[in-house]
């Protein structure tokens, strides 16, 4: 399955890549385009569009029904409660189509999620390091080996209740940064992403399951029998602006990729 | 095992969404955004329209009580349903409610009333229907035919409508821009009853009652129906594809066209109006290629949005085709194919090209979208005004079973729209015409009499009980509809403008002028072609055309008259005396019963438009088809050999309609002009002086006429 997550991944990465030198907006927007126009065109094949077509036309010929009786009360509340109903109906004939289209979207979702929600460290900047071990292990033997580009400001702090260890560290140049534990003979590899570039970035790296392992696509799962429980670290949040616009990605995602899907059914012969 | 895939099919998108569950994530997307958006849209709209409708409703209430003319009398009625079945005669309904076969009419009429109901003079189904509409005689309202003429030219033009084009244009390259719009105005006088309805409150839904083109501004809804043009303008214009290029021959009321079958490949066209944003004014096309599949006896049709499949003698749905003329304008229409041939020669037919409903290219209702609302709720149907393209099968081109199948789905849409009427109105008035009765019985009376010239060449067995059928299905109708109005404040009237007759015969009026030496024609010939052509009219002191009567040639008012109008009453007596008792020696049969001069009938102010003699004709007589067009031809009897082997336009004492009703008539001999003066009464509004017609709901009997020219012609 991490093979499967790695190749779409690997798409995400390429795609977002060509659009790596400019503001982080731009490949967000060409994102949500493309997924604006792949389910429009999903939602065509998936959803039964002669059906999704009579609703509409019910609903708007029930709207005319209030302009029709307008001096008629009793007609214009019962124009209205058929249009309640037949937007049930339309929203039934959705159904199928939202279903079909989750999990496509939730991929996406979660590879712009990486990418968008958070940004890089910058050099100079600190975050603290959280490792978590099984119960039982001894934490005095976790240790943490930083590369160069990273200082580890603080010794380790041990809170055995919740079998963890923390420090504090501080990303001091540009790039990758792979931050490896170590408990004993068992080793632990910690990406840290620092810089302005727009990088897929991993808070937590844990034993994730089957499924699970969709939710982390940036860095692989910890494997099952380590003394490792899971490894974390936290970024800023990331303040996306074009043209001196803020907007929260997903807020972007959503209108781009709807309003596009609106401009173009037309020309693509789809019922909405 | 299939079970256990779908679950996990549910599952995996479930389990997906709580491991990734944070705020971010919760959204699904924007295939849910697309459908969701437009629902919370409507929702909003909807949400809007209640709170304004409360809060305007009290302002509304009284502007309204501020126009209402007049206070309503108190009755007993909150709705009245009329139902017309155009031409339904009262001798087939009586005899056949004998035999048991009319169950739901017999019912009716136990329950209330069932009378002959008078038509008017000429008992055509424009001049009956206007009768109807305005409460008034053809005098009052102007209408005495399909046709009338221009006096200056002798040209024909339509009776009922005036379709005027802008004549100033831009010029812009390729394209002459109409500076406005065409104008389309009703000629018809009067106030339909319905109007007066309005003005008191009463909303009221007109459904298909003819001569309602174009719509008139009144409180309430009209679906117009006889005289709406097809696309190209005219009433109605089939088109016949045909690879033998033996059969593409011209055609009445069609257009053959020859087409090239490449393999199994043929490209033909559907056609639109004239372009009038160029100098040409070529005809407009949207292309179909036609994929034939012998093996299956159907063909695929592609047209520019839309590719079906279509089996042999399958009529498709209406299809929607849209022109461009240019500029971003569009014009819509809708059509319907059928493949009537495969081998050993493609054919396929084309209905004439409608307006589409639910994009009109001119107003067919009022208000505007009205016919918009109709075709949403109900799906696209037919906008012509004689949608039953009796043509087609006249010319042979359909067969009498296509002919049935097409009038039956005609027929289907418009009982929804009745249907749908019915339920809505708890006060006020629905009048629905059902054409299917006319067009039937035009086209199928030859069964009756295998001796009618009709049926040489044709079956005369397959459809024998076509007319009985209709009638029975017209009765199945009427239970449906009983039982929607089975309630005491309801009124429900089921009636129809005219009956039914034989024309095996017809008359050449324009011969018969022409060798009484009345008519003249160039050179001393004894003949002319279609619309006078060959006539001299400085020799002519009376021609006709159309359905109704003769005209007199009068100075002044002819562009080429050359009767003193002194003189012209005398010459109307005398044509109508030599008219009258007009015998077909050949049959041994009185052909003209009598010929009325109009002055004798008519006393309204529009009596100058009528024609100056009637006619009125024996059974089995009427105008031919050639006299009709202004031609003569030297003969002055013929037989009708066209399977429009029925007709009405005779002396209307032969052919009176149909009336029903739920509830007691107060006088025995009801006209056709009563019905608006009657619903007027039932609603308590009193009848305005200019109606002829009176409430049959009140007794009269001094009005009693049985036997004379029928009130729909005379003065009240």
């Amino acid at each position: 399955m991490w093979g499967l997550v790695r190749a779409v991944t690997a798409v995400f990465d390429g795609l977002i890549g060509i659009f790596g030198r400019w503001n982080p907006m731009v490949g967000l927007l060409a994102v949500s385009i493309l997924t604006g126009g792949v389910m429009l065109v999903i939602f065509r094949y998936t959803s039964n569009q002669q059906a999704i077509a009579r609703q509409k036309e019910l609903i708007k010929a029930h709207i005319l029904e209030i302009r029709l009786f307008k001096d008629d009360l009793r007609m214009q509340f019962a124009a209205q409660r058929k249009i309640l109903v037949e937007n049930l109906r339309y929203m039934r004939y959705a159904l199928a189509p939202m279903l079909v289209m989750l999990v496509p979207v939730l991929v996406i979702l979660i590879q712009l999620d990486v990418r968008y929600a958070r940004r890089p460290l910058l050099p100079g900047e600190t975050t603290v390091l959280r490792v978590a071990v099984e119960e039982g292990t001894d934490l005095s033997s976790v240790r943490l080996d930083a590369p160069e580009g990273i200082t580890v400001e603080t010794e380790p702090m041990r809170i055995p209740g919740a079998h963890e260890v923390n420090w504090r560290i501080r990303a001091e140049r540009e790039g990758s940064h792979d931050l490896v534990i170590a408990v004993g003979s068992e080793r632990a590899v910690k990406r840290l992403e620092a810089g302005e570039r727009v990088a897929k970035l991993s808070e937590v790296r844990d034993r994730a399951g089957i499924l699970a392992v969709w939710a982390r696509p940036a860095e692989s799962p910890l494997p099952n029998g380590s003394p490792i429980r899971e490894v974390a670290l936290a970024y800023p949040e990331r303040d996306l602006r074009l043209f001196g616009i803020g907007a929260h990605w997903l807020l972007v995602f959503f209108v781009v990729s709807v309003v596009f899907g609106f401009a173009i059914k037309g020309f693509v012969g789809v019922e909405v | 095992m299939r079970r256990s895939v779908g679950r996990f099919a549910f599952l995996l998108p479930a389990a997906l969404v709580l491991l990734a569950a944070s705020p971010a994530e919760a959204y699904i997307g924007p295939g849910a955004g697309f459908a969701f958006l437009s629902s919370f849209f409507v929702l909003f709209v909807t949400f809007l329209l209640a709170i304004a409708t409360i809060l305007i409703w009290p302002i509304r209430l009284l502007i309204r009580l501020a126009r209402r003319k007049g206070k309503l009398a108190k009755t007993d009625v909150d709705r009245v349903i009329i139902v017309g079945y155009d031409g339904l005669d009262p001798k087939l309904a009586r005899r056949w409610m004998d035999e048991g076969k009319l169950p739901n009419f017999k019912r009716l009429a136990e329950k209330g009333e069932f009378r002959p109901l008078d038509s008017s003079w000429p008992s055509m189904s424009p001049v009956a229907w206007s009768s109807f509409a305005t409460s008034s005689d053809a005098s009052r309202h102007s209408q005495y035919d399909f046709l009338s003429r221009d006096p200056k030219t002798y040209i024909p033009d339509l009776a009922s409508v005036k379709i005027v084009n802008p004549t100033r244009r831009i010029k812009l390259g390729k394209y002459r821009i109409p500076l406005g719009k065409p104008v389309v105005r009703l000629l018809q006088r009067s106030i339909p009853f319905w109007k007066i309805l309005g003005e008191h409150g009463i909303f009221s839904q007109i459904i298909r009652v003819p001569i309602t083109f174009p719509p008139q501004k009144f409180n309430g809804a009209v679906l117009s129906a006889m005289c709406v043009p097809d696309l190209a303008g005219t009433q109605g214009t089939f088109t016949f594809f045909t690879t033998d290029t033996e059969g593409a021959k011209a055609a009445t009321g069609g257009v053959r066209k020859p087409v090239a079958r490449n393999g199994n490949i043929v490209e033909a066209f559907v056609p639109g109006p004239a372009n009038s944003m160029t100098e040409g004014q070529e005809e407009l096309r949207v292309p179909v290629r036609i994929v034939i599949d012998e093996a299956n006896e159907s063909a695929t049709l592609h047209l520019p949005d839309e590719t079906f499949r279509l089996r042999l003698r399958e009529f498709s749905p209406w299809k929607r085709v849209t022109f461009k003329p240019g500029l971003g304008v569009r014009v819509n229409g809708i059509v319907r194919f059928c493949v009537l041939s495969i081998r050993p020669h493609f054919e396929l037919y084309l209905t004439p090209t409608q307006i589409d409903p639910d994009k009109p290219a001119m107003p067919i209702s009022e208000p505007l979208f009205y016919s918009v609302y109709l075709a949403k709720l109900l799906g696209p149907y037919s906008t012509l005004g004689l949608a039953e393209d009796t043509w087609a099968l006249n010319e042979r081109v359909l067969d009498e079973e296509l002919f049935l199948e097409q009038v039956w789905l005609n027929h289907e849409e418009r009982e929804r729209m009745f249907f749908n009427a019915v339920d809505q109105t708890k006060r006020g008035l629905v009048a629905c015409v059902f054409d299917c009765t006319d067009r039937i019985q035009h086209m199928f009376w030859r069964y009756f009499d295998e001796n009618h010239p009709a049926n040489r060449g044709k079956d005369t067995v397959r459809f024998k009980h076509a007319i009985e059928n209709l009638y029975v299905r017209a009765d199945e109708l009427l239970g449906r509809i009983m039982k929607t109005c089975d309630d005491p404040r309801t009124v429900l009237m089921v009636m129809s403008d005219h009956g039914f007759t034989e024309f095996s015969r017809g008359i050449n009026l324009n011969s018969w002028l022409a060798l009484n030496g009345y008519m003249a024609m160039k050179n001393g010939d004894k003949t002319c072609k279609d619309w006078f052509q060959g006539v001299d009219w400085s020799k002519t002191r009376a021609y006709s055309f159309g359905l109704t009567g003769i005209y007199i040639n009068k100075s002044g008012r002819e562009g080429q008259g050359i009767v003193d109008p002194k003189e012209a009453l005398a010459l109307k007596r005398e044509i109508a005396a030599k008219l009258s008792g007009l015998r077909d020696e050949e049959r041994g049969k009185t052909a003209v019963n009598d010929a009325i001069v109009a002055e004798d009938l008519y006393t309204g102010p529009y009596l100058d438009a009528s024609p100056d003699i009637l006619p009125a004709f024996n059974t089995g007589y009427r105008i031919s088809w050639e006299s009709a067009v202004g031609k003569a031809d030297g003969k002055v009897f013929t037989d009708n050999t066209k399977s429009w082997s029925g007709d009405h336009c005779v002396d209307p004492r032969l052919v009176p309609g149909v009336l029903f009703c739920n509830r007691r008539l107060a006088r025995k001999n009801p006209a056709i002009v009563d019905i608006g003066a009657s619903v007027l009464d039932l609603f308590g509004i009193e009848r305005p002086r200019h109606m002829t017609g009176r409430s049959f709901f009140r007794a009269a009997p001094e009005e009693d006429s049985a036997g004379s020219v029928p009130r729909g012609a005379a003065n009240g």
